[in-house]
């Protein structure tokens, strides 16, 4: 009987055991490199989708519309914050690469002078851009609204300027249906958005008369063209974008004072200064887009008065 | 009297491999700082890029912004300045990180003007400076109408030309 057998001796052991730690850590190395080069690739692409919206906004323009197409599908993180003078909006990206399991989110880019309304997450390769000024009395920020190519918006029976403002720039993904009876014509997967009737087949309800938006079980109230924000962003993100705008407002208030000062010691007087700071003081304690009806009293009267000087502060 | 240790030809092995592993221990190590330290500078290199073109963009725009852009009486110039509104910018603190900015500076370019603006020389003076947080700083320029009103003759916008000059963060 051969009692001989295989002996391991202490080199093999160890050249065993090394060589297991050698390949352990090369992999885990490996994998940490893609998801760190992952994480990097996101992190930039998040920065250049924010430096690339810039071009988007709106200039002499009433609204503009654009799309931005990435290499392949990206999530887009949509965050808002209305911490600090002015609140930030964090744009962040997860794109998947096909390596190393594609779920590295990149670092959120932080812009102070952007207003972002979409949903929390939008998802798809190309993305739907439409940017519109927002006026209250003077113009305040640019609002951008972004969609993807898998969502689809079918506006039922939208107000006349509404129709025609989307009739001739003819935005990808969002359909027009002018008889409320035919809402059987928006595919089954859009969101249906309507404006003059109380359908439960319908998503989001618009009221013009009161200017509110009812979206996922919350009443959302808008001025201006805070209605497209109402319609295509999340409640908690519109509610926080509004809050912004108005803590922009409020700065802004304090500008106008200023130069109506500056203008007063050139001997062109307005009497507006205690009217803006007033404003602004109000504009900044707004919390919720209920409080919007306010200052949009305020801002016609304050529109109507400004009018009427012989040097304009706006 | 000189003694010799005479290592067993195991230990000897064993010596060999311990080395063998130092050796690839190391060669991987510079490899690897090798790769970050190139990462690190192609990382930075983007990030300084996506800067500048931050600022670029910054600046072909900034004219449009409701801080910047003149509303009062004309309202079809997309690249007037309103100087008094301005003015009255310099003087909040509030806007110091609002466009992600080191410098952003105005120049009057035509007439020439003399010095940093002040409410004393204003409009006689040729920059005002909004953001000054670098003296490292590549920037980019546009050149845009500066207008502001003119008590003279009854009061009119009197429009001159001048120059942006934006920087990006500096890292």
């Amino acid at each position: 009987m051969n009692r001989k057998g295989f002996e391991l001796s202490f080199g093999w052991l160890f050249a065993i055991l090394v060589g297991a730690v050698i390949i352990f850590l090369a992999v885990y190395m490996a994998g940490k490199l893609v998801s760190n080069q992952n994480q990097a690739t996101n992190t930039e692409t998040g920065k250049e989708l924010g430096i690339l919206l810039s071009p988007v906004e709106t200039s002499l323009e009433s609204a503009k519309l654009s799309s931005i197409t990435f290499p392949r599908d990206t999530k887009i993180g949509n965050m808002c914050s209305n911490l600090g003078n002015f609140g930030s909006q964090k744009i962040n990206i997860t794109s998947d690469t096909g390596v190393g399991g594609g779920d590295d989110a990149g670092i959120a880019s932080t812009f102070y002078n952007k207003y972002l309304f979409s949903s929390t997450i939008v998802d798809g390769k190309t993305l739907s851009v439409f940017a519109k000024p927002f006026e209250m009395a003077y113009k305040i920020a640019d609002l951008i609204f972004v969609w993807s190519d898998k969502e689809s918006y079918c506006f039922i029976m939208p107000p006349r300027e509404i129709e025609d403002e989307l009739g001739a720039m003819k935005p990808k993904n969002i359909y027009l249906v002018d008889v409320a009876s035919k809402i059987s014509n928006c595919s089954k997967s859009s969101k249906k958005v309507c404006f003059a009737n109380t359908n439960t087949k319908c998503d989001i309800q618009v009221s013009m008369a009161s200017k509110a938006v009812t979206k996922e079980n919350k009443t959302m109230y808008f001025e201006g063209a805070l209605l497209y924000g109402a319609i295509f962003a999340s409640p908690s993100i519109y509610e926080c974008q509004v809050k912004r705008l108005m803590k922009r407002n409020s700065e802004l208030a304090l500008l106008y004072a200023g130069k109506a000062d500056n203008l007063g010691a050139k001997g062109c007087s307005s009497n507006l200064q205690e009217t803006f700071v007033s404003y602004a003081n109000h504009s900044i304690k707004v919390n919720n887009s209920r409080q919007l009806k306010d200052i949009q009293f305020e801002a016609v009267d304050i529109a109507r008065r400004n009018h009427d000087l012989l040097c304009q502060i706006f | 009297m000189t003694y010799f240790v005479k290592y067993s030809r195991g230990q000897m092995k064993i010596q060999e491999m311990a080395f063998v592993l130092m050796a690839i221990m190391i060669f991987f190590a510079m490899v690897a700082m090798i790769y970050i330290s190139i990462t690190m500078n192609n990382l930075k290199q983007d990030a300084g890029q996506l800067r500048e073109q931050e600022a670029a963009e910054v600046v072909r725009k900034l004219s449009a912004a409701p801080e910047f852009t003149l509303t009062s009486f004309s309202k079809e110039c997309s690249s007037c300045i309103d100087l008094d509104k301005v003015m009255a910018l310099k003087d909040r603190k509030d806007y110091q990180g609002f466009w992600n900015l080191d410098r952003l500076v105005i120049k009057k370019i035509y007439p020439a003007g003399v010095g940093e603006c002040t409410s004393i020389n204003y409009p006689n003076c040729e920059t005002i400076t909004l953001i000054n947080k670098t003296s490292n700083y590549v920037s980019q320029n546009a050149y845009v109408s500066l207008c502001h009103w003119d008590p003279y003759s009854g009061g009119y916008i009197k429009c001159e030309i001048g120059q942006i000059y934006a920087a990006g963060r500096s890292l």
